[in-house]
């Protein structure tokens, strides 16, 4: 069951998207994000539909891997559907049963909106699909650099994302492991109330925990044994570099945001 | 009738996906009730996925492991009854505590098996005895105590369940030589006590060659020798193509052969020491 996580999962590949800088990708995926939000007509969502399109062939990822990102999100996609179906009214009445009233306005809008947040999803999951969690890190911290003006630990956040990212991967397995010894002096996890069930967690929690914390101990005290102080004077081993190309896309992208805000004002 | 028997196991690690990686090709095993067998075998080789297939926490991909001639396989209630019957401990057990005190820890076993309250305290207390974890500690924190004291509660938290086959994986890993000895005289007490079956994974020829009586080496997957002790270690050359060595002792015996000293394959120290006292009561020159 644990196995099955697939947080931020980086398939290797490198096609134009993967090469592109860390930062390139992430403003346009929000850039993206904020194009979807202005779109409101079939035109628009056309547009940004091809685009994804266009951006998933680029980068060579399988769709059924995307699709299957889609999959634990189901239920939310069909009850937001469900809710703007039944409560958005306008147009024509199509049928009214109860409570439930069918409206032209209403399919229109659940329409949209499903579409909008598979679309959000799978934006978002071509972003990480394509950069290590490493690299993610790393243009973060270079984007929100000028917070350190503010006092903002820009570089202590980017550091400890990372370290998380690191060990989720490593917790997993200690978690696996743990189980299993327990299910050896026959705990069970799987049987029983939903009462006994998140108590028969507890022997697999507190091992957890512990072994969390003795590896925070032991990753500080590595860190520290190898002269570790914060951000200050730190320099890096792989600089990120805009190349021409990463210019050319973020600049494609502010035009095409440009556009979708154009065609929303004239409410096409 | 073996008390364990595995008829062409094999297990196959995420078969049919990119990762896909055979663990276990074809092994076929019988031990027999009370024989306190060694599996040795390099990193990889395939034990600790064997010994995780004795008690049902992994189900083989082909073939089959019988229990006592029943299939492990058979239902979930009988493997989870299998648990009881063939106690396992993991690699650095001392990871699995998290009962507030030793003695809680220790109970969890048995009361998983729903034992009554005065059962229970007898065998906490019997097995806490075998591994030698005082009874003042009983009531302390389990992540209050030493290395070795955790080692010993973890597996005393086994030995509670009393189960008829003990399945111990590196339990000597990381101790200090003192700390290795009294675990290994522990297990080889809990064995004579109790005529358990005792199955022994470790990387030191020196510790299994001295307690156990028949040695199981695995390969790539499979099992490459089985035999007696003193079989096994004879073909040293084959031990050494596969990444394994033989005892020292076995060594020191082979060169004093090569100088003509006329003494037997040995395997623990005690042997050589013997055999070369009586070559020198012979009035042999050695």
């Amino acid at each position: 069951m644990l196995k099955d996580i697939t947080l931020g999962q980086y398939f290797p590949g490198n096609s134009f998207i993967h090469r592109l800088d860390p930062r390139t990708k992430l403003v346009c995926t929000i850039i993206y994000i904020a194009a979807l939000f202005v779109a409101k007509s079939y035109i628009t969502y056309g547009a940004l539909l091809l685009l994804l399109v266009l951006s998933v062939a680029v980068s060579k990822i399988r769709p059924s891997a995307l699709f299957k990102g889609l999959k634990p999100l189901a239920f939310i996609i069909i009850f937001t559907a469900i809710l703007n179906l039944f409560y958005i009214k306008g147009g024509k009445e199509i049928f009214t049963w109860w409570v439930f009233t069918l409206t032209t306005e209403g399919i229109k809008t659940a329409f949209f909106m499903v579409f909008r947040i598979m679309m959000l999803i799978t934006g978002t999951f071509l972003l990480t699909y394509t950069t290590t969690p490493m690299a993610l890190t790393d243009g973060l911290e270079l984007i929100m650099n000028p917070l350190k003006k503010l006092r903002v630990p820009v570089h202590e956040f980017s550091m400890m994302m990372s370290i998380a990212l690191r060990f989720i991967p490593t917790l997993i397995e200690e978690a696996d492991k743990i189980s299993n010894a327990q299910k050896a002096r026959g705990a069970d996890f799987e049987t029983g109330k939903l009462t006994e069930r998140a108590k028969a967690l507890l022997p697999l929690l507190v091992p957890l925990f512990v072994s969390a914390f003795r590896r925070a101990d032991e990753l500080a005290i590595a860190m520290e044994s190898r002269c570790y102080h914060g951000g200050e004077g730190r320099t890096r081993m792989k600089k990120l570099s805009m190349r021409a190309a990463d210019f050319v896309t973020i600049a494609a992208f502010i035009i095409f945001l440009a556009g979708i805000i154009v065609l929303a004002r004239y409410s096409l | 009738m073996p008390t364990i028997k595995t008829e062409a196991l094999t297990h196959v690690y995420s078969p049919g996906g990119p990762f896909e990686s055979t663990a276990l090709e074809n092994v076929n095993i019988e031990i027999a009730q009370g024989e306190f067998v060694g599996l040795i075998g390099h990193t990889g080789s395939g034990k600790s996925t064997f010994v995780q297939h004795l008690n049902g926490l992994l189900l083989p991909t082909g073939g089959r492991v019988l229990l006592d001639g029943t299939d492990l396989n058979l239902s979930k209630k009988f493997r989870h009854e299998a648990r009881f019957k063939v106690g396992l401990v993991f690699q650095y057990p001392e990871y699995q505590l998290f009962e507030e005190t030793v003695y809680k820890d220790i109970s969890f076993g048995p009361r998983n098996m729903k034992l009554s309250k005065q059962e229970i305290d007898v065998r906490v207390r019997e097995a806490a005895g075998f591994v030698g974890v005082p009874e003042e500690i009983f009531e302390k924190s389990p992540l209050e105590l030493s290395g070795g004291q955790k080692r010993r509660t973890a597996i005393a938290g086994v030995i509670a369940m009393r189960p008829e086959v003990l399945v111990l994986d590196e339990p000597t890993a990381g101790l200090d030589p003192e700390g290795c000895e009294s675990i290994l005289k522990n297990i080889s007490d809990y064995r004579k006590a109790t005529g358990a079956t005792v199955i022994l994974v470790s990387h030191s020829m020196e510790d299994i060659a001295r307690i156990a009586d028949r040695l199981i080496v695995f390969d790539g997957g499979s099992v490459c020798m089985d035999g007696r002790p003193e079989e096994i270690f004879s073909d040293a050359q084959r031990l050494r193509s596969i990444g394994l060595d033989v005892p020292i002792v076995t060594d020191i015996a082979a060169k004093l052969r090569e100088l003509r000293v006329p003494v037997p394959c040995c395997y623990t120290v005690a042997q050589l020491r013997d055999a070369l006292i009586s070559l020198k009561k012979e009035g042999a020159p050695c």
